[in-house]
C-alpha cells in the first residue's frame, strides 16, 4: 500500500460509493487468487474456477457485507443526527442566555398564552372529553330515552331484563335527602344516589376504605340496609375517620350502616353529580315506604356491551324490548332508546357545552397567537442583528435548511420553556378554581387537573406555537441575500418592514376584538340590573323547601298549606306564596296546551307556553299586576280546582279572539285535562332578563304535584332569622327536617348571569392579557424601526425636520397599522355579536359607546407604546446618528 | 484439498483475523493466504466468509482500512489493527488459551483411584 499514491485515499471522498467499494475489494481478492494460481501453471478458466470455489457464493457474501454496512450507517447517521441536534441546542440555549431580555418577554409571552389555553383546555377535558373512570371504558355506554337521559324504573328494569348483548344495565337516580350523624344529631341535606344491581362492578369501582355493595332489586329487598359513602364527604363530614365503617347513619328516618367509602376517582356516573352517598336501589321499600314499582323516577342509565358486541346492534335490540313495553302500556311508554359514548356532561348537555367550550377556545387562541405574533416579532429583530453572521454562513456553504433548522431549534427551546411555564400556570389555576366554586358543587381539588390529554394538548401547542412565531423569521432571516447581508446593510427593506406591520395589525384586530367581546358582556351584565323583568326580586327572600327529603311522598297540599299560613304571620312578612320555579333562577317548565273547541291540524294549534305552579298570593307577592280577573284562593288549592292563570302574551297566543277570563284550555292534545282561565297577568320574564314576553300559564298546585316548592317571602326580616323561623315552622310538620336553605331572590336570579359573568370575566381576563402582549410587541416593533432607520432619521432632522415632525411620524406609522387591526378587530366583533345575541340581552351588536371606549383604551396602549420610541428618535443628534452609518 | 474439518464460529474467524493483522497491513486476500498458510491448510475457510466478519470488525472500531492501489496496480481495500484491536486480540488470545488449557487437562485426565 505504501506505493499507493497519495491522492487515492481522498477518491471516496469525491466518489462516496459503498457499493462500487466493495466491487473492487471484492474482485481484488479474486483477481489476486487466480494471478497466484496462474503462475504457478494453472490455466485462466481453471484459475478462475478454483477461485470462485475458494470463495464461495460471490453474491451471498456480497449481499450480507451490504446488508451490514447498511445496518451501521443508519446507526452512524442517526447519531450524527442527534449530535447536530444536540450540538443546535447548546447554541440556541447560549444565544438565549446572552440575550436574557428577549428571552424572557418571549417566555412570559408564550407562558400566558399556553396557560390561557391549558386552564381553558382542561375545563373543556372534564366537561367534553374525560370518560367515566372505570374498566372496559371503551364499551361502556349511556342510554337515552328520546334524547334524554333518564328512565322511569320499570323501564330500565324492563329493558335490563331484555338485554342480551349487555355484559351490564345499570341506572342512578341522584336526590337530596336529610342526613343525621346521629338519632339526636341535627338534620342535614345531602346529596344521595340510589344505584341499581351491578352498578359498582360494571364501572370496576372499589370501594377505598371498607366494601362496595351489589343488591338485587327483587331477591335483596329486605336485606340489611347497608350503603357505602362518597370519599369526599367522608373526608368533610367524619374528616376521615376510619371508625365510620359499622357506623349507623339516618338517611331520612331510617338507619343505614355504613359499610364503605368509594374511590375518591368516581363520583357517580354523571358528570356534575356529586352524591355523598351511595345507596342500593333494593332499600327504597324499607327507606320510603313505597314500592319500586310506583318509584317512577329520574333513572341516568349506563351499560357495558358484551366484548366484540357493535353497539347499533345492542340499541336495535333495547328499541326492540322498549316496543314490546309500549305494547303493554300506550299511555304511560313510548319513544326510542339510544346509545352514546360516556365522555363528558349527557347528551341533553352537550350542545351548550360544545358551543360555550368553541367560544372559549376560540377566545383562548387568539390570545396565544397574540403572543406568538410578539414573538415573531422579536425573532424577526434579533434575526435582523444576526444578518453579518448568518450571511457568513451562508456564504462558507452552510445550507439554508441547516440554518433554518437551527433557528426552528432556537424557537423550540423558546416554546418549550414558556410552554413549561405556561402548563404550570394552568396546573396552579385548575388546582385553585374548583376551590373558587361553591362548597355545594363539592368538587375536589383535582377535578380539572390535567391529566395525559391536557398534556398531550400542550404538548402540541408547544409544537404549533413554535412553527407559527419560529418558521417566517427562520425562513426571512435565511433568505439569500448575501450582498446586503455583507454590506452590513441593516436599512429595513420594504418586505420585511410590512411584515412586521402586519403583525401588529394582526395583533391590534385580535386586542380589539377580545376587549370588544368583554365590553359587550359587561355592559349586558350592567343592563340585566335595569332591565325590568315584571316582577320585583328586591326585599323578597326565597325557602328552598324539600318535603321528599325523608323520602315519604304523598299529598303535599295539606302540608304546603299549612306552612305557607304560618309563614306569612311571621313577622316582618307582609306577603307570602310557593311556587314551584322562582322566575329567572336557571330553571324553566314548558309544555302544550290546547285552547277549548280548537281543532288540532298542526302543532301551531297546540302552542307551547312555559308553566310554573304556584300557591295563592304569588302575584301579590311578586308585585306583578293582575290585569282581570282574580289570583289563585286557598280553596283554589283544597278543592283541586282546574284553574289557571295566564300572562297577556299567553291571550294573545291563545284566545286571539277576545276576552280570555272564563275560557278553557286543554293541558296537551285535545284529549288532555280542561282548565278554566281565572285571571290574567302582567307580562314578566321567566328565563331571561330582558326577553321577549313568552305565553305563560300559572296553575295551583295539585295533590299529586311535587314535593319540592320554594317558599316566596316578601320581608324585612334578614335571611338567619327568616331560616330559624321557617325551620321551626318545617319542625312541626317533621321533626327530621334540616334546615331550609333561605336566600335573597335576586341571589336566586342571579344563576341566568352566570354564563355573561363568566364571559365578562374572562373575556376581561384574557382581553386584558391580550392589551399587554399587544403593547408590548406593537413597542417592540415601534423600537425595531427606530433602530434601523437613524440615519434616515437623522437626514430629516438635519434637513429640519422638527422634533415634533419626527415623533408624529414615527406615531403616524405605526398608529396606521393599529388602526386598520382595530377596524378588522371591530367588523369581526360586529358578526361574533349578532351570533351572541341570545346571551347578550339588552345589548345591540353595534353599540357605539361600548365599541368606542375599546378603540380609545387600544389607541391610547398604542400611542404610549410608540411614543417612547418616537421620543427616542427625535432626540437623537442628527450629526452623531448620520455618521455612525 | 483438505476439506472443512474446523468447524469456524464466528469468534475464532474473528481472532484469526486480528492475529493475522498484527503482522501488519493486509487486504482480505492475504488475510485468507495467510491463515492458510500458517494453518498448512488445516483450516482452509471459504474466503468469502472473510468480509463480512472485515467489514463488521471495521464497524466495531476493532480494525481501520484504506483504499490503496496493490502490486498489481489494483485498487485493493488495506485492514490495519487499531490500538482497540490490539487489546481485543490479547483478551481473546488468553481467555482461548485458558480454555485450551482446561480443555487438555480434562482430556488428559487419569482416573487417579481406579
Amino acid at each position: 500500500m505504501s506505493n499507493a499514491p497519495a491522492w487515492r485515499r481522498y477518491l471516496r471522498f469525491i466518489r462516496p460509493n459503498a457499493a462500487a467499494d466493495l466491487d473492487d475489494e471484492l474482485r481484488d481478492h479474486i483477481e489476486s487468487t487466480i494471478e497466484e494460481l496462474v503462475s504457478r501453471g494453472a490455466s485462466p478458466e481453471s484459475a478462475r474456477a478454483e477461485a470462485m470455489r475458494r470463495f464461495g457464493n460471490v453474491a451471498r457474501v456480497r449481499s450480507e457485507v451490504e446488508r451490514i454496512d447498511a445496518t451501521h450507517q443508519r446507526r452512524t447517521d442517526r447519531l450524527a443526527a442527534l449530535e447536530s441536534l444536540w450540538y443546535d441546542v447548546r447554541h440556541g440555549a447560549r444565544g438565549l442566555r446572552r440575550s436574557m431580555a428577549f428571552t424572557l418577554v418571549a417566555v412570559i409571552s408564550i407562558a400566558l398564552g399556553v396557560a390561557a389555553n391549558a386552564t381553558i383546555f382542561s375545563v373543556v377535558n372534564a366537561v367534553l372529553l374525560r370518560p367515566i373512570p372505570g374498566t372496559h371504558a371503551d364499551r361502556l355506554v349511556r342510554v337515552y330515552h328520546n334524547h334524554h337521559s333518564p328512565f322511569e324504573w320499570s323501564e330500565l328494569a324492563w329493558l335490563r331484563d331484555r338485554a342480551t348483548h349487555f355484559d351490564a344495565v345499570v341506572g342512578e337516580r341522584y336526590l337530596a335527602m336529610a342526613f343525621r350523624a346521629a338519632p339526636d344529631a341535627n338534620p342535614e341535606r345531602i346529596h344521595t344516589s340510589y344505584v341499581t344491581r351491578g352498578f359498582f362492578p360494571m364501572f370496576g369501582v372499589r370501594a377505598a376504605l371498607g366494601r362496595t355493595f351489589d343488591l338485587d332489586e327483587r331477591s335483596d329487598a329486605g336485606a340489611t340496609a347497608t350503603v357505602a359513602i362518597s370519599y369526599a364527604f367522608w373526608q368533610r363530614r367524619f374528616a376521615g375517620d376510619s371508625a365510620i365503617l359499622g357506623r349507623r347513619i339516618f338517611l331520612g328516618d331510617h338507619p343505614v350502616t355504613v359499610v364503605g367509602v368509594i374511590d375518591p376517582q368516581f363520583r357517580g356516573s354523571v358528570i356534575g353529580w356529586m352524591p355523598d352517598v351511595f345507596v342500593p336501589l333494593a332499600l327504597v321499600p324499607v327507606l320510603t315506604g313505597q314500592s319500586l314499582d310506583d318509584l317512577g323516577g329520574s333513572f341516568y342509565t349506563s351499560a357495558r356491551l358484551g366484548a366484540g358486541v357493535d353497539r347499533r346492534v345492542a340499541e336495535a335490540e333495547l328499541n326492540g324490548a322498549m316496543a314490546q313495553l309500549v305494547k303493554t302500556d300506550t299511555t304511560r311508554y313510548g319513544g326510542d332508546v339510544r346509545l352514546d359514548h360516556v365522555r363528558g356532561v349527557n347528551a341533553e348537555e352537550r350542545a351548550g357545552a360544545v358551543a360555550g367550550s368553541v367560544f372559549l377556545m376560540a377566545v383562548v387562541g387568539m390570545v396565544l397567537l397574540i403572543a406568538c405574533t410578539n414573538v415573531a416579532n422579536l425573532l424577526l429583530g434579533r434575526a435582523a442583528r444576526r444578518r453579518t453572521e448568518i450571511g457568513v454562513r451562508l456564504a462558507i456553504g452552510a445550507s439554508r435548511a441547516r440554518l433554518v433548522r437551527q433557528f426552528l431549534v432556537e424557537s423550540l427551546l423558546l416554546s418549550a420553556l414558556g410552554t413549561a411555564a405556561g402548563f404550570g400556570i394552568a396546573w396552579f389555576i385548575t388546582r385553585l378554581l374548583p376551590a373558587a366554586l361553591p362548597a355545594e358543587a363539592g368538587l375536589g381539588n383535582d377535578y380539572l387537573a390535567p391529566d395525559g390529554r391536557v398534556i398531550a394538548f400542550t404538548a402540541l401547542l408547544c409544537l404549533g406555537t413554535t412553527v407559527v412565531f419560529g418558521l417566517l423569521p427562520a425562513l426571512r432571516a435565511t433568505s439569500p441575500n448575501l450582498a446586503g447581508m455583507f454590506k452590513g446593510d441593516d436599512a429595513p427593506q420594504t418586505g420585511r418592514r410590512s411584515r412586521r406591520g402586519a403583525l401588529v395589525v394582526v395583533q391590534a384586530s385580535m386586542c380589539v376584538l377580545l376587549l370588544a367581546l368583554a365590553s359587550l358582556f359587561l355592559r349586558s351584565l350592567a343592563s340585566s340590573q335595569t332591565v325590568d323583568p315584571g316582577f320585583r326580586a328586591d326585599g323578597v327572600v326565597d325557602v328552598h323547601i324539600d318535603l321528599g327529603l325523608l323520602g315519604k311522598s304523598g299529598d303535599p297540599r295539606p302540608a304546603f298549606q299549612r306552612i305557607l299560613r304560618q309563614a306569612s304571620a311571621m313577622p316582618g312578612v307582609t306577603s307570602a306564596t310557593l311556587a314551584a320555579v322562582v322566575p329567572l333562577s336557571g330553571s324553566n317548565m314548558e309544555t302544550r296546551v290546547t285552547p277549548e273547541g280548537v281543532v288540532v291540524r298542526s302543532r301551531q294549534d297546540s302552542p307551547l307556553v312555559y308553566f310554573n305552579v304556584i300557591m295563592p298570593k304569588f302575584f301579590t307577592t311578586l308585585r306583578t299586576p293582575i290585569v282581570r280577573g282574580r289570583e289563585l284562593s286557598e280553596s283554589d288549592i283544597s278543592t283541586s280546582s282546574r284553574v289557571a292563570i295566564v300572562n297577556e302574551t299567553a291571550v294573545k297566543r291563545m284566545f286571539p279572539s277576545g276576552d280570555a277570563i272564563g275560557k278553557r284550555f286543554h293541558w296537551g292534545g285535545a284529549d288532555g285535562e280542561t282548565y278554566e282561565v281565572i285571571g290574567i297577568a302582567r307580562d314578566a320574564n321567566y328565563v331571561m332578563p330582558g326577553e321577549s314576553p313568552k305565553p305563560t300559564v300559572y296553575l295551583p298546585l295539585g295533590p299529586a304535584e311535587r314535593m319540592d316548592m320554594t317558599l316566596q317571602l316578601r320581608t324585612s326580616a334578614d335571611i338567619a332569622s327568616v331560616r330559624t323561623a321557617v325551620w321551626a315552622i318545617l319542625r312541626q310538620e317533621a321533626p327530621t327536617l334540616p334546615p331550609p336553605e333561605v336566600v335573597r331572590m335576586v341571589d336566586d336570579m342571579s344563576i341566568t348571569l352566570l354564563p355573561v359573568r363568566a364571559g365578562a370575566v374572562l373575556l376581561g381576563a384574557f382581553g386584558a392579557i391580550a392589551l399587554v402582549l399587544a403593547g408590548a410587541g406593537i413597542y417592540g416593533v415601534a423600537s425595531y424601526s427606530v433602530a434601523t432607520r437613524t440615519k434616515e432619521i437623522g437626514i430629516r432632522a438635519a434637513l429640519g425636520a422638527t422634533r415634533m415632525g419626527i415623533v408624529r411620524m414615527v406615531v403616524w406609522e405605526n398608529g396606521r397599522r393599529v388602526a386598520i387591526g382595530a377596524a378588522i378587530g371591530l367588523a369581526v366583533t360586529v358578526g361574533l355579536a349578532a351570533a351572541l345575541g341570545h346571551i347578550l340581552y339588552g345589548v345591540q351588536a353595534v353599540d357605539p359607546i361600548v365599541l368606542g371606549s375599546v378603540l380609545v383604551v387600544v389607541a391610547m396602549v398604542a400611542m404610549l407604546a410608540t411614543l417612547g420610541p418616537a421620543w427616542r428618535a427625535a432626540r437623537a443628534d442628527p450629526v452623531s446618528s448620520i455618521r455612525e452609518s | 484439498m483438505p476439506t472443512r474439518d474446523v468447524d469456524l464460529i464466528q469468534g475464532t474467524l474473528n481472532v484469526l483475523i486480528l492475529k493475522t493483522l498484527s503482522w501488519g497491513p493486509m487486504n482480505g486476500y492475504a488475510i485468507g493466504q495467510w491463515v492458510r498458510d500458517t494453518t498448512a491448510g488445516d483450516i482452509d475457510l471459504e474466503e468469502g466468509a472473510l468480509y463480512p466478519a472485515l467489514h463488521r470488525m471495521e464497524h466495531r472500531g476493532w480494525i481501520e482500512s484504506e483504499w490503496a492501489m496493490s502490486e498489481n496496480n489494483r485498487r485493493a481495500k488495506y485492514y490495519k489493527l487499531t490500538p482497540a484491536g490490539r487489546r481485543m486480540l490479547r483478551a481473546r488470545t488468553e481467555s482461548w488459551e485458558r480454555l485450551v488449557s482446561a480443555v487438555g487437562k480434562v482430556l488428559h485426565a487419569n482416573p487417579r483411584r481406579a
